[in-house]
């Protein structure tokens, strides 16, 4: 049974400091005690319990407290520094064997336990910060192409239009054209296309219009490049439409 | 040989002696960490991806004004990566006497995988413009220049993302940046591996 760094090895009545590697031969009257907070670990085992010492095979003799006393702080200074605290002496009520160390937790630079010396503490903090700068200087933001404005547009005779307009500048004009150019869509007696993208240039003056038709087994596509003067006017009308090959 | 096996054994014994001390773990941590970072960085710099990309666009240009009567003209968009070389190339035929056409070589300056977005770094090789250009000042919004920026052996830095690749019908959207310009292309090879 393992109490702490060391080993109880009841067989052999041999305490094991795995530690030190050192061997403590128990007596009759330290091995009752030991064996009995063993048998009766995470519970108080009373004095007199301990005091009556019965083993097999040998008479039963009662032992002086003062006796039992020595002997368990015996065993509380054989246990290893960080263990001392499993085995507790309450006087007057009895002894306890814990099932666990209550350790508390050392801090990294605490002394005497200090783990790193605070020049290395110091490197390590700083070899870290300087990897998560350069990680974080080469980070880029993620580029996403999304739609501002995303719709379905269906026409009098039942079709569906996907409509996507790109404007990265304003959410109105965007909204303005996608708004206008359903519109004047629903009033064409016939769309030739199933999808229509459009994107305002960042300097206002061009519309990139993608048309694609995929109803067919060929699919159709076309690029229609417009100059605009005033972004901020519709200019779809169905004129225009019809002239682009929008509407027929 | 006799000195050499002693003095192999002494230095087994002291680096045995330093890996299993604190500070010799300390220092086969920081180790492993700054060849693991090497390492990456290294094949970060000196992989070169091979991209192979080309992209022949048309268009339907109604470059002088939306209302305006004029017929449209044809835009021809032709782009290329080819590893570390790109080039672009415009044409617009407006029915006019002179054809106007613009010719950019030079080098993929850098490539994000993720977006899949080139960044070009290219040198204005030919260009001509008829009176009254339509695809001059065309060209000043898509590659975001400013006027006198289009001139012969000027460079200019382009960045073009490659979006919505459908394979089965060749096809592919070019983005310029930042200018928002879109393009539907086909795709005549395409091949992307490191």
């Amino acid at each position: 049974m393992q109490i702490g760094c060391c080993w109880f090895d009841s067989e052999r009545r041999l305490l094991v400091d795995q530690a030190k590697s050192t061997q403590w031969h128990l007596n009759d009257n330290e091995y009752w005690v030991l064996a009995q907070l063993v048998q009766h670990r995470g519970q108080v085992v009373p004095l007199d319990m301990l005091e009556a010492v019965v083993i097999s095979g040998e008479i039963a003799h009662q032992l002086s407290h003062a006796e039992l006393v020595s002997i368990i702080y015996h065993i509380i200074d054989y246990l290893c520094s960080s263990h001392s605290n499993l085995i507790e002496y309450i006087p007057e009520q009895g002894v306890i064997l814990y099932p666990m160390t209550q350790v508390k937790h050392p801090k990294i630079l605490d002394l005497p336990t200090r783990l790193l010396s605070l020049g290395q503490y110091g490197v390590i903090i700083g070899a870290l910060l300087v990897l998560l700068f350069f990680l974080w200087s080469h980070i880029t933001p993620p580029m996403f192409a999304k739609a501002d404005v995303l719709r379905q547009v269906i026409t009098p005779q039942g079709k569906v239009i996907q409509l996507s307009v790109f404007d990265e500048q304003s959410l109105q004009d965007a909204i303005l054209h996608a708004n206008c150019l359903s519109t004047q869509l629903r009033l064409c007696h016939d769309v030739h296309w199933d999808a229509i993208s459009a994107a305002m240039s960042t300097d206002r003056h061009y519309v990139s219009l993608l048309l694609t038709q995929s109803n067919k087994a060929v699919w159709r596509f076309k690029n229609v490049k417009v100059r605009v003067e005033d972004m901020h006017s519709p200019f779809i009308t169905q004129q225009w439409l019809h002239k682009v090959d929008i509407c027929g | 040989m006799v000195k050499r096996t002693l003095w192999a054994r002494r230095w087994r014994r002291r680096s045995r002696r330093l890996v299993q001390s604190t500070r010799g773990k300390l220092a086969l941590v920081f180790s492993v960490m700054l060849l693991i970072f090497g390492g990456a960085s290294a094949l970060e710099r000196w992989v070169t991806p091979h991209h192979l990309w080309r992209f022949t666009c048309h268009a339907q240009g109604y470059l002088s004004h939306a209302q305006s009567h004029a017929a449209p003209s044809d835009v021809m968009l032709l782009l290329e990566i080819d590893h570390q070389q790109a080039s672009l190339h415009y044409q617009l035929d407006s029915n006019a006497a002179l054809l106007e056409f613009a010719i950019f070589q030079g080098e993929v300056a850098h490539v994000d995988l993720g977006s899949l977005s080139y960044q070009l770094a290219l040198v204005t090789k030919a260009l001509q413009w008829q009176e009254n250009s339509s695809l001059h000042p065309y060209l000043i919004n898509e590659l975001s220049l400013n006027e006198i920026g289009l001139q012969l052996l000027a460079r200019l830095p382009i960045q073009v993302q490659i979006l919505n690749v459908d394979s089965d019908h060749s096809r592919a959207t070019l983005k310029f940046i930042p200018s928002n310009n879109l393009w539907s292309c086909q795709v005549v090879s395409a091949d992307l591996h490191h």
